[in-house]
Order: structure tokens, then C-alpha cells, then sequence
């Protein structure tokens, strides 16, 4: 088991840049998921990482060897494909045993490791199949034994759930993880799908256009999210991001949407105030921190019901204020339907604000109240 | 389906089916009704004497050595075709540079005309004013030079040569869009987990290749069996009959000496042996779809 370090790696296909000046520093035994919408860039870390591209720039180092100009048997990783990439004319034994038997292993050796394989995944009684006659599932977990049978240094795997129904990707999720708890393997994933990313790793990088655009624990990533992009990528739904402005008047501060006031409470106001540049400014919100009335109550706002999506055990609410659009989580409760009013207070102390030119985070409720504490 | 519409493709239909009822269907039967004959031409009219030409060639002399011929012709030309043509798939498949014009190359010898191939050898294996024996005695390897076509020993390999020259390109070309066909994830798999490129092809990719071999060993099949104009170009099925296969024989018999009803014969057993090949892989292919 190794850690991993990425030192400004830069990858170009002819004018694109697909990776730009990466630096990511993964810990040794650590489940790192890459996070990021199609054509981020994530697929080709991981590539660059198993030696099947060459990276323009920067040094991928594996432990504390310099991997970036070895080939990829030199590297000790282990890849599994999103295809899982099985060889169809061969048994889920001999596919599992496959990086053994080129490397000439004796045959009771082989057998006696491609037994234990398939006794960690579940799946002894399948060696016989062809790929052809596996499920998903199976195919999945054979593909995992054909990486975790030569016990490399790293795991690698592309979107390894994607392929699975979504039942089956549920349970795959709980297990992939304990297996490489079992393994205290180096993982490192690929995923689009944050809900994946969240429930299986340790730390997230969040990727868009070939950056990194946040690094951190999951809870991290989700209760401090570096910028709009990270917060809005996280979290189903997403988080409200409304453009506004802040001013002050008469001593009270408020933020303008559209054409409408929306009073902030003071301290955070004055904090905010402190520390922005201009006043237009990205206001966030998670529909979990919104809460929704059918009757007006001090300080709440008034919105119309644009849509009530009922989830069985809450109603996901999208609200129109102005021009702008908000989902509000709530209980199974709540009455309204399309067309009529709602009222909605914010949990300030839950609120984020964004610089609406960089995207970048200005202040939120939780930073404060983290440092109060 | 309307009744204008099944006119339509009715009428679109007519041309081909005409077309291959006259050629494939009508003359099939016709030559089988000459085969049981005994005409000399096929103007003048002639007595039906069932399967006799059918004993007469299985108890001709010529029988067993043109079945010998046609059988080492068939296998060293369909075995040298295969293999070459894998190779040379697994070549262009290294990523060369001008791929495109190689893949054009390969494929020349099968555009040419046979005869004009058939030409061309004939060039390269005269023994006297020949490409190879010159080439050897400008080298002064003239220990080397070879009776080639000349030789009742070698005429059935020049023949042979000359032949898988003209259809490996083809071969290399099914091969090719095989190799191309198996996802790109399998060699990435197998190159991270640390085969060898010898490894790689050897116990991943061919034995995937089983598609293009069926399709490349009914093509070299049924061509080995008519194999005729570069043999006639080349060998005229000779010296002394020592390259003589089923298609020259039949040619020679029905046109240069007139037994219109045994040459009938011959082409009807040629047909019967092509029809067993091609209608198990013509039903497997067909009930695929």
C-alpha cells in the first residue's frame, strides 16, 4: 500500500487541456474518490496515474518512487474499467487469474490465491462461468478480483458502479467500501455521481475543466464547499444559488433580489459587510435550511408554489421569488399547491456566500458560528 | 403494408431476382442436365446417360491427383493465407504511421485482375528471364535458382504463392477490423496488469479473432475450390498435370476437348463440395440475425 502524489500534472489531447497543474496529495490506505461532471478531466488522472497516458507536465509519484515515465506493469496498480473490461473467451478463473499467469506463477499458487479472491468477493461458485453467463454484479466483483489477486500498491478504479442497475449499485457501494477497509488498500475512484462519492470516500476532489476545485472529507466538501461550483455539484438536490445584492439601510442590511428585500440578520450582515469587495454577490442555500409556512410569519418571506414534488417521506418544494427559483425540503405536510402562496425563512447560520465574479466563497453562517464556539 | 407499397418492392425486387434466377438458378440446372450427358458441344443434341460421366471421373486416373492437388492446394493456401494475413493485421495494428496507405497496399493484389496477377508471377517465376532467379544470380546465389513453374515438384507451390500473395491483404483487412472491433479497455487491462505485447495478442486477442476466421475460411474456401485463372495464366495446370486442379481440369475437358457433359460433371461435384461448406455457415449466419 502507497500513498499517492500528484505534482502539477498537466495532460493536452492536440488543444485541449484536460488536466491543468493538478497537485493532489492522496494518503497511503486512503478511498479518494475523483468527483466531477463528464469531460472533467477525472478519467485521465486516473489514466495518467495507471501509465496509460503520459502526462505533458508535472510527476506522478507512487510511495516515494517517481512512476511518471515508468510503464504500467512498473507501477504495481491495479485497474478496473468501467466496462470491467473482462476477456469474454475466458472463466471468471482464469480472468481473475490472469495478471498471476502472465507473470508465470506456479499453478498451485495460482489456484490457491484465485481461491482466497473469490472467497473475499463472494463469488466461488461462479469460477466456471464465462463473463457472458455473469450478471453485472458478478462481472463487477470479477473484475475486482482480477485487481486485488497481485495486491498492488494502488487500486484504481473508473466509475466502477456505473454499469451496476441502481438496487445493485446501492449494496456494491457498502461493499466496495468495506472491501478496501478489509484491504487497507490506496483506492482511488472515478465518479460522477456525488452520492457515490460521499457515501464511499474518505476525501472527495472535486474536479471541473481540468481543476481541482476542492479537496476535502466529505463533510468538508459539503458543509464548506470552496466555491458555487463545489456547492452546487453536492448535495440532492443542490443548493439554491441566487444572485443578489447586499445594502445597507437605515442600519438595518438586507439582500435585493430582483425586486424584492430580504432582511439578513445583523451579525452576519456586519460580517458580511467586512469582507466584500462589491455588493453583488451569490447568496446560498441548501433546501434543507429553508423552511416553508402556508400562513405569513415574522421575518419570512412570501413566494409562490412553482411546483410540489411529494418523495414519500417529505415534499421537495420549488418556490418562485422574483425571477429566481428555490427547492425547499419539507414535511409530508405541507398543504399548498401549484399557483398558491408560501412563506420561507432561511437558517441563517446555515447561509453561504459566494463572489458572484470568482465563484469563490466570501463567508458562511457556519464559519461563524463555528468560530463563536 | 398497402398494396402500392407491395408493388413497389415487388418491382424493385424483379431486376435481382431475375438476374440471379437466370444466372445462379436456371444455368445450375442446366449444367446438371448436361452433366448427365454425353455432349460434345451445345448446339448439336445429346444422349442422356445418367451418372456416367459421375464413374468415369472417380475411376479416371486424374482423379486422385487432382483431389491431391486441390487438398494440398487448399490447405497451405488457406493455412499461409490465414497466418499471413494475422500477422500482417497485427503489424498494421502497432499504430504505423500511414496506415491508410497500407491498408490500400495490402489490398491491391485483390483489386488486380487475376490474370493479370497470374501475368505477373509468371514473370517473377521463369526460370530463365525471372525476377527471382535473376535477383539470385545478381547475388551470386545462383545455387538458389530454382526450376520454379518448370518443375512438376514446385509448380503447385509457385501456384500456391501466387495465390495467397493476391488474398492476404483481404484476410489482413477482416483481421484488422476485428482486432479493431475487441474494446480498446481489454489491451489497456491487460497491459496495466503486465502482459507483453506477445502475451497480449496470444491470450487475449486471438481468440477473440473467431469471427473473421469463419468469415476469411469460407472466402479462401470457396475460392481454393474454383481456383482456375492464375492457374491457367501461371501452370495451365502443369508440367505433366502436377499442378492440375479440379477448376483447370474442368476447363480443359469441357472447352479445349469438347466433353461439354464430363467437364458438366466435374463443375456439379465442384458445386456439391462448395454447397457443404457454405450451407452450415450460410444457416449459422443467417439464423445469428
Amino acid at each position: 500500500m502507497s500513498k499517492v502524489t500528484l505534482n502539477g500534472l498537466t495532460k493536452r489531447f492536440g488543444k485541449v487541456e484536460a488536466v491543468k497543474n493538478v497537485t493532489l496529495k492522496i494518503r497511503d490506505g486512503e478511498f479518494v474518490a475523483l468527483l466531477g461532471p463528464s469531460g472533467c478531466g477525472k478519467t485521465t488522472i486516473l489514466r495518467c496515474i495507471a501509465g496509460l497516458e503520459k502526462p505533458d507536465e508535472g510527476d506522478i509519484y507512487i510511495g516515494d518512487k517517481m512512476v511518471t515515465r515508468l510503464s504500467p506493469p512498473d507501477r504495481n496498480v491495479s485497474m478496473v474499467f468501467q466496462s470491467y473490461a473482462l476477456y469474454p473467451h475466458m472463466t471468471a478463473f482464469d480472468n481473475i487469474a490472469f495478471p498471476l499467469w502472465i507473470r508465470k506463477r506456479p499453478r498451485d499458487e495460482i489456484r490457491e490465491k484465485v481461491k482466497k479472491t473469490a472467497e473475499i468477493l463472494e463469488i466461488s461458485e461462479f469460477l466456471n462461468r464465462k463473463p457472458g453467463e455473469l450478471s453485472g454484479g458478478q462481472c463487477q466483483r470479477v473484475a475486482l478480483g482480477r485487481a486485488i489477486i497481485r495486491n498492488p500498491a494502488v487500486f484504481l478504479l473508473d466509475e466502477p458502479l456505473a454499469n451496476l442497475d441502481a438496487k445493485l449499485r446501492i449494496s456494491a457501494r457498502g461493499e466496495l467500501k468495506r472491501l478496501q477497509k478489509q484491504l487497507g488498500a490506496t483506492m482511488i475512484f472515478v465518479t460522477h455521481d456525488q452520492v457515490e462519492a460521499m457515501t464511499m470516500a474518505e476525501r472527495i476532489a472535486v474536479m471541473n475543466n481540468g481543476v481541482i476545485e476542492q479537496f476535502g472529507s466529505t463533510d468538508e466538501i459539503y458543509q464548506q464547499p470552496a466555491n458555487m461550483f463545489v456547492s452546487g455539484f453536492i448535495g440532492t438536490p443542490a443548493m439554491n444559488l441566487i444572485k443578489c445584492s447586499l445594502v445597507e439601510r437605515g442600519g438595518s442590511i438586507s439582500l435585493i433580489l430582483d425586486t424584492n428585500t430580504l432582511p439578513v440578520p445583523d451579525s452576519i450582515g456586519r460580517a458580511l459587510i467586512e469582507k466584500i469587495k462589491s455588493s453583488d454577490m451569490v447568496f446560498g442555500i441548501r433546501p434543507e435550511d429553508i423552511s416553508i409556512h402556508e400562513k405569513n410569519k415574522p421575518n419570512s418571506y412570501k413566494t409562490k408554489v412553482y411546483v410540489v414534488e411529494p418523495l414519500g417521506n417529505e415534499k421537495l418544494v420549488t418556490v418562485e421569488m422574483g425571477n429566481t427559483y428555490s427547492k425547499v425540503r419539507t414535511r409530508l405536510d405541507f398543504k399548498q399547491e401549484i399557483g398558491e402562496n408560501a412563506w420561507v425563512d432561511f437558517d441563517w447560520n446555515r447561509a453561504y456566500f459566494f463572489d458572484k465574479r470568482t465563484g469563490k466563497v466570501i463567508m458562511h453562517g457556519l464559519n461563524k458560528s463555528a468560530n463563536r464556539r | 403494408m398497402d398494396r402500392k407499397t407491395k408493388i413497389f418492392i415487388f418491382l424493385f425486387l424483379l431486376p435481382a431476382v431475375v438476374g440471379l434466377g437466370l444466372y445462379a438458378y436456371y444455368f445450375s440446372g442446366w449444367n446438371l442436365s448436361i452433366s448427365m450427358t454425353n455432349a460434345r458441344s451445345l448446339i448439336f443434341p445429346a444422349e442422356f446417360i445418367g451418372l456416367g460421366n459421375y464413374e468415369r471421373f472417380l475411376g479416371d486416373s486424374v482423379f486422385i491427383t487432382v483431389v491431391k492437388n486441390t487438398a494440398i492446394f487448399t490447405v497451405l493456401f488457406m493455412g499461409g493465407t490465414l497466418l499471413l494475413g494475422l500477422l500482417l493485421a497485427i503489424l498494421i495494428d502497432q499504430g504505423i504511421k500511414g496506415e491508410g496507405l497500407y491498408k490500400v497496399i495490402i489490398l491491391i493484389p485483390m483489386a488486380m485482375p487475376m490474370v493479370i496477377s497470374g501475368v505477373l508471377w509468371s514473370w517473377m517465376f521463369s526460370p530463365r528471364m525471372g525476377v527471382i532467379n535473376s535477383l539470385l544470380r545478381v547475388l551470386h546465389l545462383d545455387f538458389l535458382t530454382q526450376p520454379w513453374i518448370t518443375s512438376t515438384s514446385q509448380a503447385l507451390l509457385c501456384v500456391i504463392i501466387a495465390y495467397i500473395w493476391v488474398f492476404t491483404g483481404f484476410v489482413a483487412l477482416l483481421y484488422l477490423a476485428n482486432i479493431r472491433s475487441l474494446p480498446n479497455e481489454q489491451s489497456e487491462s491487460a497491459r496495466v496488469d503486465g502482459a507483453s505485447k506477445f502475451q497480449l495478442y496470444w491470450r487475449v486477442i486471438i481468440p477473440q479473432l473467431r469471427p473473421a476466421t469463419v468469415m476469411a475460411f469460407a472466402v479462401l474456401f470457396l475460392n481454393s475450390l474454383v481456383a482456375f485463372d492464375l492457374v491457367w495464366t501461371l501452370t495451365m495446370g502443369g508440367p505433366a498435370g502436377s499442378s492440375e486442379l479440379l477448376g483447370t481440369l474442368m476447363y480443359k475437358q469441357t472447352f479445349q476437348w469438347n466433353y461439354f457433359g464430363y467437364g458438366a460433371a466435374i463443375a456439379q461435384i465442384m458445386f456439391i463440395i462448395s454447397m457443404v461448406v457454405m450451407v452450415p455457415y450460410l444457416y449459422r449466419s443467417i439464423r445469428r440475425r
